[in-house]
């Protein structure tokens, strides 16, 4: 289905919860608040961008210009921490004595319920070193890091996107650039090494034509022919990986 | 010593730096100097560093000019900042602890919340695919001082993609790196989220301070519900808190996180000034001109999306207030921003 301004803001609202309680402060907001400056900016500003955002003029306009994918940022413009948190603070303020505690923590419960816990999203798990990339890539890099000089390595796409992070002068033949689908590149090199089988023999060839001194492969992918036959010989074995180099390659780059 | 020097770079002459927004009449905390002082260093380096990419210089190029200029600017901002010191405008700090000392509890529920999440940047690592670019960025500058002309997904040279070479967050990182010696990961991942975080949190603290004055009850509860928002915020990858926790490595968290809220600031302070009649200085347009101009060195959008803000926000007020003076001083504080957005449409 095509995105319109309307479908973006509810993705980024995820449940729809936190902005059903951006809408109800600014609402309170508009009949209770007395000072011009903050009606102005924490009501009518908001309002007025929220209207031109939801436009569908302003969604086809923003998407004949740039990529629209990055629409959603237009909605960053909306100050909705600050209006949700401020309002808490009025309504606290509107009660006395014990009642107080009941509504600072009921409004804490909602807000906690409207949103999404940050520290469940998948994209999080236990750092294995201080540089936060995993330690295998740190202790393959280590490995083939050579002085002065860059080398071209071939990893499997779990680890590609880390590798240049932490050492630039470890090079790729392709980079996360073939993982992006909307990007449409392929590379005849990623095909071979992401294949069910990999086939050694032909991943050789073309690790070799690509000046490729490292082939790193998973242990458990299933192989057939032998990448020696190129010219490689195995490292050794670091987390999984096995790691085949070819010395003449590296010299020739 | 890596550490001293990125303490140098990241508090103290950010902090000198502050000093330039300190007056008499305007009198800031500790926190506000070195947070108004880190975003002018921003704005300066986000001049040098896009000057030197587009002329193709170096990381050393960019390093050499940063260093003279920043040292001439923290000069400049503790002169004025001692100045005011020994004329007996002192910081606003000693107020402040008094009112920590009389809302113990408030203050200790904030600092525990603001410490899972910097536990969180130390212990947790985040998975982002953008990383593969933007710290690769940083990687590649660090080690070879190539900025944006190098394939950083493969090998090889490429040329210069304006869209992200006009947002050179990333070479800041590379800066950082340099200058200190330690690894752009560590930085990136850890030290910087800890820095643009805590950053955040002061922005806000600034913000209170203007909407509730002395009310220093309010204020901190007002904290803790940011703070509670920012750690349940996470209803989609997108928003900002989302992008300021989990990416804060890469310049969209900057914009998202600091400099929409900084420019919200901004128009608070300048509408609760028109409020109570008192005169807009040429200071308030200059920190305009310097939070576009962060928004730019994060985003290229970004630097569009703050202008508009800031043009909106600012024509908002100047009808609710009738007050046409705001517009032209408004206009060129834009000035700089919009040339960078100029040179990105231009190709």
């Amino acid at each position: 289905m095509q995105d319109t301004a309307f479908s973006v803001w509810q993705n980024i609202s995820g449940s729809g919860m936190l902005l059903a309680l951006y809408v109800c402060a600014v609402i309170f907001l508009f009949y209770t608040e007395k000072e011009t400056y903050k009606r102005i900016l924490l009501v009518y500003l908001p309002l007025f961008w929220i209207g031109v955002l939801l436009l569908p003029f302003t969604y086809n306009v923003v998407a004949e210009v740039m990529d629209v994918e990055v629409y959603y940022r237009f909605f960053w413009m909306l100050p909705v921490t600050l209006v949700i948190a401020y309002t808490a603070v009025q309504v606290y303020h509107m009660y006395q004595g014990k009642h107080r505690a009941l509504v600072a923590l009921g409004l804490t419960l909602v807000m906690v319920l409207s949103g999404d816990f940050v520290y469940n999203n998948w994209r999080y798990s236990k750092a294995e070193n201080a540089f936060h990339v995993p330690q295998t890539v740190v202790e393959l890099c280590d490995m083939m890091h050579a002085k002065g000089r860059e080398v071209l390595a071939l990893f499997p796409e779990e680890l590609m996107q880390y590798v240049r992070q932490y050492d630039s002068t470890i090079c790729l033949p392709y980079g996360r650039n073939v993982l992006v689908e909307d990007w449409n590149m392929n590379h005849p090199l990623y095909e071979m090494m992401e294949a069910e089988v990999v086939d050694c023999d032909a991943l050789g060839e073309a690790a070799v034509t690509y000046h490729c001194a490292y082939v790193v492969l998973r242990e458990a992918r299933e192989t057939i022919g032998d990448l020696t036959a190129s010219g490689y010989v195995l490292k050794g074995s670091f987390g999984g990986y096995q790691v085949y180099y070819n010395d003449e390659v590296f010299h020739d780059l | 010593m890596g550490y001293v020097m990125l303490f140098l770079w990241l508090m103290i002459l950010p902090f000198c730096a502050g000093g330039l927004f300190c007056t008499k009449k305007n009198r800031i905390s500790f926190g506000g100097q070195w947070l108004w002082g880190q975003f002018v260093l921003w704005a300066v380096f986000q001049i040098i560093a896009v000057y030197y990419i587009l002329k193709q210089g170096s990381l050393e190029d960019v390093i050499r000019a940063y260093w003279m200029i920043t040292a001439v600017i923290a000069v400049g901002g503790l002169a004025l900042a001692l100045k005011l010191w020994m004329d007996g405008y002192k910081p606003v700090h000693r107020k402040t602890f008094l009112w920590i000392k009389e809302h113990k509890a408030l203050f200790f529920v904030f600092v525990a919340l603001w410490l899972i999440q910097m536990l969180a940047l130390l212990f947790l690592a985040v998975n982002d695919g953008d990383d593969a670019y933007y710290m690769a960025i940083a990687s590649v500058a660090e080690s070879s001082g190539n900025m944006y002309t190098a394939n950083v997904y493969a090998f090889g040279g490429t040329e210069l993609t304006y869209r992200y070479a006009l947002a050179p967050f990333p070479i800041w990182i590379a800066f950082l790196s340099k200058i200190s010696g330690v690894h752009t990961l560590v930085i990136g991942h850890i030290l910087l989220g800890m820095m643009l975080v805590t950053m955040s949190y002061v922005i806000y603290a600034q913000i209170g301070k203007v909407l509730f004055g002395d009310n220093f009850r309010k204020r901190i509860q007002m904290l803790i519900w940011v703070a509670v928002l920012f750690i349940w915020g996470n209803t989609s990858s997108h928003t900002a808190e989302s992008f300021l926790l989990l990416r804060s490595r890469q310049g969209k968290a900057l914009v998202a996180g600091l400099v929409f809220p900084a420019m919200i600031y901004l128009l608070i302070k300048i509408g609760h000034c028109l409020e109570q009649n008192r005169k807009i200085t040429f200071r308030e347009f200059l920190l305009a001109a310097v939070i576009i101009l962060t928004g730019c060195l994060g985003s290229t959008l970004g630097g569009v999306l703050v202008i508009l803000l800031w043009g909106s926000g600012l024509l908002f007020l100047a009808i609710g207030y009738k007050k046409w003076t705001l517009l032209p001083l408004g206009m060129l504080s834009i000035v700089p921003g919009l040339v960078f957005a100029v040179i990105y449409l231009s190709h």
